[in-house]
């Protein structure tokens, strides 16, 4: 870790910000109602509350060892092999992620836009571009990051403003869904805390902590990106429900996309938007998998010693590819990312809160030396 | 950036082996409208299957379908050149097709066509009303399915046949399609007619306590189409519709604004006024009366005095206009009622009283009702009172 | 040795085989150190010179006792101040000479001091650096008895009078321009910053052309770092000509590769000269009227000198079309073929089917349309740049006949993909800075290709590519996108908009200057009514109601 520490709190929000606002955002609503009905905007609050709890943990792990990453600390912290086994999942883990996501992204694109594409091209196309942008260092990307935060914010703040006028109070409530108890309630929110997008945006501090300016923009930075990220999410959850409704939302695969074929302009300037919002998906789609990828190039530069995470950026482009294009259909793909999901919640929430007790346990620090403004 | 060249070059061959989705503008039949009857006794030719396998037709029997399709070359950009005016008749061309279900008519049509067709810009999709009374559930299946259908598209009911909807070509429009399209579009911001577009009839039917109602349409003449009530289902089914002006009262109840429609209201045996609402305000109150949900509707409605048939009713007064108020409230109050009766009749809960009681009452709905069939029955019985208020705001431009 | 090493040696083997350099220009490689009398040095210039058209020997005899000879090259002086002013002078003894003998050693000193009436006189004891001076213009002097030469600076060289620059017009704001002559320049800018901070120090680079390059900066506000590093890079550069500030300017320039310039040129003085007052180091060539400035961020293409002589809000808004024109002339065309191509339900249905109507009869997909379009436009902007004035005129008038009405009549394209031309063209027009609008109408053909690929999904994608690689660029160590990227709130008021002067009293911080802020407290100006009812006396005349 050569370079310099760079990254402001503004910049680490949002990249969070941007990495979680990613492609799920287009099915979450769906999986929301799935179990509680129209208790979905609760249940998207408690999961994202345990996101919320998850990168705390994240985030003081970091700042006790401010200058080395989360795999160099583990070895600190619970020794060598141990270290590495998990860092070898994280890896693991992260390139699944990272190619489904990427194919998510490539089955919305190829269902509603562009059908006789094949996936290869779709999912291709998106990975090269990512991959290059990967060769910059991370001050660099983390500024590219945050040029997009606002394309994708503003946006999605104008397609709830948008449907408020088609929001039916009536479909809401009740807040804590028909016939549902709290066993719903908490599957619900694990199955909305394995989302792909919750995993990344936690992880992708891990990557951010080394090169931020100090701790205080570290910490601040990521309490305000889940904050924000949660908002936005909220927002989306309530729109959607209010227009559709319960069933209406079950129904269609990507109810967000639907959502915006049905919202009109006041002056009937431009009939139809959903283009217009496409542009924002694939922005945003951009940034998350981004973020995923750098995930992955960052832990594993880690995990095998390199000098830096530009190494990888090309090595892995064939293996997330293939990754990538392996789920069949949308249903096969939809399973994996469940299940693969919940077995990352062991990562991405158990083994950061594991870490962090037993360094508390040990009384091992990170050297300070280096921190300065 | 320094050292992509490798990569930018693979980029490029995976992208040179074509441009697949790329298809011109004019190379795609663009269909505006699309009418769906039971086709009764017609054979389709065999394109999808074999003759000899008797493949079971859809829950409502063989299916026709007529397209409207746009034909290229013949409207023209901007004003058009003086002398060629080619009427209406020339800028659409009417194509039929059978098949077994409604995604197989679509199959054949395609089969008459030169190009792919292109379904992005269906503004009217319309049925009649024996498909409708037959069940829609693959129609809408049909719709949402698809990709290139929108959700700002209108589904109708025709009265009679579908197609001939299709048929009517009004002189002053280019694009028949339109004509019906831009006509109910304008119902809405007149406030003739609730927004009752495609997707949130999507909406009603799928709610648990909802029905959903879609414009029913009379064809008056060869250049007429005019709106003639709403049809109201029952589930998938049609179950019924209502009278014109009845869709006046429809509006007050849901609240829709801006208001604009008209009603006559009779003083006397000899002397009506004619009153046009401009804003609509509609309150639900539900509330449990002997273990069973009682409803309380207050509408308000505020609107001007359009005109009169009679030159001794004088305007200028106000106890004249109170009186006024006061008998249009009556009227309105019993008409109201009337049309949620005949729609408990019929077991179509269309104003989505069911909605507010789920929503409501939770412990009632969870306990009780559970389901959307369980509903309808209490529906039936339901005791709803309408209570209306009228205000009339203005009266023109006459001083009497 | 794999397949990519042996292509390349093969292709080094090739040129390889080229005739060798052709033989070097013959110097007489005039030995320094060595002592030549009179005779042997006026032999060697003679020699060296050799019946060139433009080189002069003058002899003559000072105070009327001494040989002399004088060099200087005819096309490159000021006859007549070497008559007056180093002839003249010279045939008539001063009183304070009395004989030759006695003071022949110090009659340089003599000379120079009490006779010459010339501004500018040196001592030169080297034959080779004195006939470098000759090359410039200067005259020598050569007299019997002493070991150096006298040198004069007589050059003058006919030069263009000040105007203003073709490519940087203003409306409002100085009309004076920098010319090829580095002294001008250097005047043009001392003028503007009269105080001592304002260092010009001198470099020269460029073997053969041996062409001056002078550096600005201003020492208590330019970051020390900043000199070092530019006079690092200028050292480095190892060319033989520099005939233009261009050609420094892709030495020193970061990322070689890249679409956009690091490097700002402008021929103005006002331009350099606030740029100087921000922290910035100006680089001036002898012989090119352009002046380099660095660090150059993306914003700073987009101001022009304009911005700051009219009033703030219609200079924002000004400011905010010329950002807006020139993202419509990048992605226009690719818009048109992404909806056109891909998703025609965007476009309002009356309106899609009347396009189709257009469309009807045209042979090419939307994509080979526009792409032939613009190369035709393309090469109509290059053709009208290179033509004479008077041909001009006619080739407009055929371009928009022939490229725009017939092309649509004969069904060759659709009138709105004219329409869509027309747009980008005129847009791209609008940007300040050519190097930077040339960036960009080259990156439109690569993002026609993707979205005639992939639709919108293309599009994005190649936007993508292409911000991200204007956020990763560095011009000295500064991001190019600030104040955007690493978001700066107080540079922003200069960027999008432009705020009021009062405001901008912060020198842009991305440059690290020594001396942040421009004043310190800057006063309120009140406003007063001078003339208004209130500040009449009572009694002044009858005329004030």
């Amino acid at each position: 870790m050569r370079e310099p520490r760079q990254i402001t709190a503004t910049q680490t929000m949002m990249m969070i910000t941007n990495s979680m606002v990613g492609v799920a955002i287009l099915a979450l609503p769906r999986i929301a109602v799935e179990l509680v009905n129209s208790g979905a905007i609760l249940v998207t609050f408690i999961g994202l509350l345990l996101v919320f709890c998850s990168m705390v943990i994240i985030a003081k792990l970091g700042v006790r060892f401010p200058n080395e990453s989360l795999i160099q600390s583990s070895k600190t912290i619970i020794g060598r092999p141990l270290a590495y086994l998990f860092g070898f999942f994280i890896f693991l883990f992260f390139i699944l992620i990272v190619g489904f996501i990427t194919r998510e992204f490539a089955f919305i694109l190829s269902s509603f836009l562009f059908p006789d594409t094949p996936m290869t091209v779709l999912v291709g196309v998106m990975l090269i571009v990512v991959a290059i942008t990967t060769r910059n260092d991370i001050t660099t990307i983390s500024y590219i990051q945050f040029l997009y935060f606002p394309f994708i914010a503003i946006p999605i703040l104008f397609l709830v403003l948008l449907s408020i006028p088609e929001i039916d109070m009536r479909l809401i409530r009740p807040f804590i869904g028909n016939q549902t108890n709290v066993f719903d309630f908490m599957k619900g929110s694990i199955m909305i805390a394995a989302l792909p997008f919750a995993h990344i945006g936690m992880f992708v501090l891990t990557v951010l902590i080394p090169h931020t300016k100090n701790t205080k923009h570290a910490i601040r930075g990521s309490i305000l990106g889940i904050c924000i990220s949660s908002l936005l999410l909220i927002l989306i959850v309530f729109a959607v429900l209010g227009v559709f409704g319960i069933n209406e939302t079950k129904n269609p695969i990507w109810p967000v996309y639907v959502l915006t074929r049905m919202i009109q302009l006041p002056f009937e300037l431009l009939e139809r938007l959903d283009i217009l919002f496409l542009i924002i998906w694939i922005l945003s789609a951009f940034t998350t998998i981004l973020s995923g990828y750098l995930i992955v190039i960052y832990n594993g530069s880690q995990l095998f010693q390199l000098r830096s995470h530009r190494v990888l950026s090309y090595i892995m482009l064939p293996i997330v590819f293939m990754v990538a294009l392996y789920p069949k259909n949308v249903i096969q793909l939809y399973d994996f990312i469940r299940t693969i999901g919940l077995y990352g919640l062991f990562i991405t929430m158990l083994y950061p809160i594991l870490l962090l007790l037993v360094a508390l346990i040990r009384k091992k620090k990170g050297s300070t030396a280096n921190e300065t403004m | 950036m320094k050292q992509c060249k490798p990569l930018l070059l693979l980029m490029s061959v995976l992208l040179l082996s074509g441009c697949w989705d790329r298809m011109e503008v004019e190379e795609r039949s663009t269909v505006l409208g699309l009418a769906v009857d039971i086709a009764e006794g017609e054979k389709e030719d065999p394109i999808n299957h074999p003759d000899e396998i008797d493949i079971p037709t859809s829950g409502i029997g063989m299916i026709e379908v007529t397209a409207q399709l746009a034909v290229p070359g013949q409207i023209p950009l901007g004003p058009s050149q003086g002398g060629s005016q080619s009427g209406p008749q020339d800028s659409v061309w009417v194509v039929k097709a059978v098949g077994h279900t409604l995604a197989e008519a679509v199959n054949n049509l395609q089969q008459q066509l030169s190009s792919t067709i292109f379904l992005g810009h269906l503004k009217i999709f319309i049925i009649s009303d024996e498909v409708a009374t037959r069940g829609i559930d693959e129609i809408i299946d049909f719709m949402k399915r698809n990709p290139e259908v929108r959700r700002d598209a209108w589904l109708l009911v025709n009265g009679e046949r579908a197609d001939e909807t299709l048929k009517v070509a009004p002189k002053l429009e280019r694009i028949p399609a339109l004509y019906l399209s831009n006509m109910l579009d304008n119902s809405i911001k007149m406030g003739k007619l609730p927004k009752i577009r495609v997707g949130m009839f999507y909406i009603a039917l799928e709610n648990e306590g909802q029905d959903g109602y879609l414009p029913y349409l009379t064809v008056k003449s060869k250049e007429n189409i005019q709106i003639s009530g709403v049809g109201y289902f029952r589930q998938n089914k049609l179950v019924g519709h209502t009278q014109p002006y009845q869709i006046a009262f429809l509006n007050g109840l849901i609240g829709h604004n801006p208001g604009g429609s008209t009603a006559v209201v009779k003083l006397s045996d000899e002397q009506t006024v004619q009153f046009q609402s401009t804003k609509r305000k509609s309150d639900y109150k539900v509330s449990l009366v002997a273990g069973k949900p009682h409803f309380e509707i207050s509408v308000d409605v505020k609107g001007n005095i359009t005109g009169k048939n009679d030159h001794r009713i004088d305007l200028n007064n106000t106890a004249t206009i109170s009186n006024i108020e006061e008998i249009a409230e009556k009227a309105f109050q019993k008409e109201m009622e009337k049309l949620i009766e005949e729609t408990q009749k019929k077991e179509s809960d269309i104003l989505g009283l069911g909605e507010y009681v789920r929503s409501r009452m939770r412990s009632y709905w969870d306990q009780e009702v559970k389901t959307k069939e369980k509903w309808r029955e209490i529906y039936k019985d339901l005791s709803v009172d309408v209570k209306v208020k009228v205000k009339i705001e203005g009266v023109g431009l006459k001083a009497k | 040795m794999n397949l990519w090493q042996a292509f390349t040696q093969k292709r080094k083997r090739k040129s390889q085989e080229l005739p060798e350099e052709p033989m070097p220009i013959k110097h007489h490689k005039i030995e320094p150190n060595n002592i030549f009398s009179y005779l042997d040095a006026v032999n060697t210039i003679k020699e060296q010179f050799n019946n060139e058209h433009d080189f002069r020997a003058r002899e003559i005899e000072v105070f009327g006792e001494i040989p002399a000879t004088l060099f200087y090259l005819g096309s490159l002086v000021d006859k007549e101040s070497i008559s007056k002013d180093v002839i003249q002078p010279l045939l008539l003894a001063p009183s304070e000479y009395i004989d030759k003998e006695k003071q022949i050693e110090n009659i340089s000193e003599l000379i120079i001091k009490k006779c010459l009436y010339h501004a500018e006189v040196q001592i030169e004891d080297q034959i080779p650096s004195a006939v470098t001076d000759l090359l410039r213009g200067n005259t020598i002097l050569l007299i019997e008895g002493l070991q150096n030469a006298i040198i004069i600076n007589t050059k003058m060289v006919d030069k263009r009078s000040i105007t203003q620059p073709d490519t940087e017009q203003v409306i409002r704001g100085p009309r004076d321009g920098f010319i090829e002559s580095l002294e001008t320049n250097i005047a043009l800018l001392r003028d503007r910053i009269p105080i001592t901070d304002f260092k010009v120090k001198p470099l020269e680079v460029g073997s053969l052309t041996k062409s001056s390059v002078c550096l600005f900066y201003i020492d208590g506000i330019a970051n020390q770092s900043l000199i070092k590093d530019v006079e690092e890079r200028l050292s480095k550069i190892d060319i033989d000509r520099i005939l233009d500030a261009g050609y420094i300017e892709q030495f020193i320039q970061d990322n070689p590769r890249s679409p956009f310039p690091q490097v700002k040129n402008t021929e103005r003085p006002d331009v350099a000269a606030g740029n100087l007052l921000e922290g910035r180091v100006v680089l001036m060539v002898d012989g090119s009227p352009f002046a380099l400035i660095v660090p150059a961020t993306f914003i700073m293409f987009y101001q022009s000198s304009e911005d700051y002589n009219e009033r703030t809000n219609m200079m924002s808004v000004i400011r905010f079309t010329r950002l807006v024109s020139i993202v419509f002339s990048l992605i226009t065309p690719s818009a048109y073929v992404a909806v056109i191509s891909y998703h025609p339900e965007l476009i309002p249905t009356a309106f899609s089917v009347a396009i189709t109507s257009g469309r009807a009869g045209v042979p090419f997909p939307a994509v080979i349309e526009v792409f032939v379009m613009e190369a035709a436009m393309e090469i109509l902007r290059e053709a009208t740049v290179r033509m004479p004035k008077q041909v001009g005129g006619a080739l407009s008038i055929v371009g928009v006949l022939v490229v725009g009405q017939a092309a649509v009549m004969a069904g060759f394209v659709s009138p709105i993909t004219v329409v869509v031309i027309a747009i980008t063209t005129i847009g791209s027009f609008s940007t300040p800075a050519y190097s930077m609008a040339t960036g960009f109408r080259m990156l439109r053909f690569p993002l026609l290709f993707m979205t005639g690929v992939l639709g919108i999904y293309g599009l994005v994608l190649g936007l993508i590519v292409i911000v991200n690689h204007l956020v990763s660029l560095r011009s000295f160590g500064v991001p190019y996108f600030s104040p955007i990227s690493p978001m700066n709130w107080g540079g922003m008021r200069d960027a999008f908009i432009r705020a009021p002067l009062r405001w901008l009293i912060d020198r842009p911080e991305e440059l690290h200057v020594s001396n942040k802020k421009r004043i310190e407290n800057p006063k309120e100006i009140p406003t007063t009514n001078p003339l208004g009812p209130e500040n009449q006396n009572s009694g002044s005349g009858g005329k004030s109601s």
